[in-house]
C-alpha cells in the first residue's frame, strides 16, 4: 500500500486528491496538511511513502518546506503540485530536490502515474517539460535572467516584486535586514535591472508573483 | 433534480467539488467545464440551477464569463469560487452579478451552505472574506494591520 501525505491549503483540492487516490486500491491518504508548518509536523509524525505538495501555501512557502524536507527526509519522494505552468517553476523545484512536478490542470490519471513513478525511485516530468529541458541543455544563453538566481535569491526576488519591504522579507525568511539588502543588490545586478519597479515589471511580465514561493 | 455546472480549469478541483456535492447527499446532476469558453457555452445551452465558477481560467476569465452569462440569463445564480480573496475580485464579481463568493480555502461544508443560500435567492459571502474586506475598508490607524 502506498501511503500518501497531501499538502494543500485549498480544501477543495485536498478533497479532489483524496477522491482520486481513494479509488486506487493500493494507495491511501495517511495525512493532510494545510500550511507549511503543518506539512513539517505531519512529515515528522506520520509514516508516509510519498508527499503531494502544493508549492504555494500560506505561511512558510511550499518551496521553503521542500528545501527543509530535503534535508530531513532526503530519500522520500516529494511530488510538487502547482497551479503555475511548468515553464515558470518546474526546473527550479526539481533542482531543489522534488521528485516530480505536476500542474493542477493535470488529469487524475497523470497524478496516479506520477505517484507510481516517484515511489519506485524515478523522477516524473511531463513530455512538455522534458522537451523544455532538452532545449535548456542546447541553448543555455536563452534562459531568462531570473533562472540564473540561486534559490534564496529567487525567494527574495519574488517577495520584493510582490511589494514586501526588506524588513518583512527578513522576518519571513529568518534573515537579517542587511542580508536581504545584499540579496537585493545581487538580484538587480544578475538580472540587469536598476530598481524595485523594474523588478516588479519583470515579475509581472514573467508571471512570477502569483502565490508564494 | 438539481443541475449544477462546475467551471474550473483544474481537474483536481472539479473532482473535489463533485465529491463534496456527492458527500452532501444532494441529488444533483453535475456538469463540468474546463475553460471559460466551455463554461459559457455549456451554461448558455443547458438549463442549470446554479453555476460554480472559477475566476482564473484560460481563454476567458470567470469574470468575463459571468458578465456575458448575466446578459442572457440575469436570474441564473452564480457562485464564484476562487483562490483570489482580495477585495477587488470580490467587489468585481458581486458587481457583475455573482450571487456569492467563496475562497478555495473554505471548508467543503461552506460550499454547501453557500449553494443553499444562493439557490434560495440570497447572496453569500463567507464570514472570513467579509471580515477581511471590512478591515481593508477601515481607515488606517497607527499600529493596525
Amino acid at each position: 500500500m502506498i501511503k500518501i501525505l497531501i499538502a494543500d491549503d485549498h480544501a477543495v483540492v485536498r478533497q479532489g486528491l483524496k477522491q482520486i487516490l481513494g479509488e486506487i486500491p493500493d494507495m491511501t491518504v495517511v495525512g493532510e496538511a494545510t500550511t507549511g508548518l503543518e506539512v513539517l509536523e505531519q512529515a515528522r509524525a506520520v509514516d508516509w511513502d510519498v508527499m503531494v505538495l502544493d508549492i504555494a501555501m500560506p505561511g512558510r512557502s511550499g518551496f521553503d518546506i521542500l528545501l527543509e524536507l530535503r534535508t530531513e527526509k532526503p530519500t522520500q519522494p516529494i511530488l510538487v503540485l502547482s497551479m503555475h505552468a511548468e515553464d515558470q517553476y518546474a526546473l527550479r523545484v526539481l533542482k531543489a530536490g522534488a521528485s516530480g512536478y505536476l500542474t493542477k490542470e493535470s488529469v487524475p490519471e497523470e497524478l496516479i502515474q506520477a505517484i507510481r513513478k516517484v515511489v519506485s525511485g524515478g523522477k516524473y516530468i511531463s513530455p512538455t517539460l522534458a522537451e523544455k529541458l532538452a532545449f535548456e541543455i542546447g541553448a543555455p544563453t536563452d534562459r531568462p535572467p531570473h533562472e540564473a538566481l540561486s534559490d534564496r535569491e529567487f525567494q527574495v526576488m519574488r517577495r520584493i516584486a510582490a511589494g514586501k519591504t526588506v524588513t518583512q522579507i527578513a522576518e519571513e525568511l529568518s534573515l537579517s535586514v542587511k542580508t536581504v539588502s545584499t540579496y537585493r543588490a545581487r538580484i538587480l545586478q544578475k538580472m540587469s535591472l536598476k530598481t524595485n519597479a523594474d523588478l516588479i515589471h519583470y515579475a509581472i511580465h514573467h508571471q512570477l508573483i502569483e502565490g508564494e514561493l | 433534480m438539481l443541475k449544477i455546472l462546475i467551471a474550473d480549469d483544474h481537474a483536481i478541483v472539479r473532482r473535489g467539488l463533485k465529491d463534496i456535492l456527492r458527500e452532501a447527499a444532494e441529488p444533483a446532476t453535475v456538469g463540468e467545464a474546463g475553460t471559460g469558453l466551455e463554461a459559457l457555452e455549456k451554461a448558455q445551452s443547458g438549463a442549470w440551477d446554479v453555476v460554480v465558477l472559477d475566476i482564473t481560467m484560460p481563454d476567458m476569465s470567470g469574470l468575463d464569463v459571468l458578465k456575458r452569462l448575466k446578459k442572457g440569463q440575469p436570474d441564473l445564480p452564480v457562485l464564484m469560487l476562487s483562490m483570489h480573496s482580495s477585495e477587488q475580485y470580490v467587489h468585481s464579481s458581486l458587481k457583475a452579478g455573482a450571487s456569492g463568493y467563496l475562497s478555495k480555502e473554505s471548508a467543503p461544508e461552506e460550499l454547501i451552505i453557500a449553494l443553499h443560500a444562493i439557490l434560495a435567492g440570497k447572496r453569500y459571502l463567507s464570514r472570513s472574506l467579509a471580515e477581511r474586506i471590512k478591515l481593508e475598508d477601515s481607515p488606517k490607524k497607527s499600529g493596525a494591520s
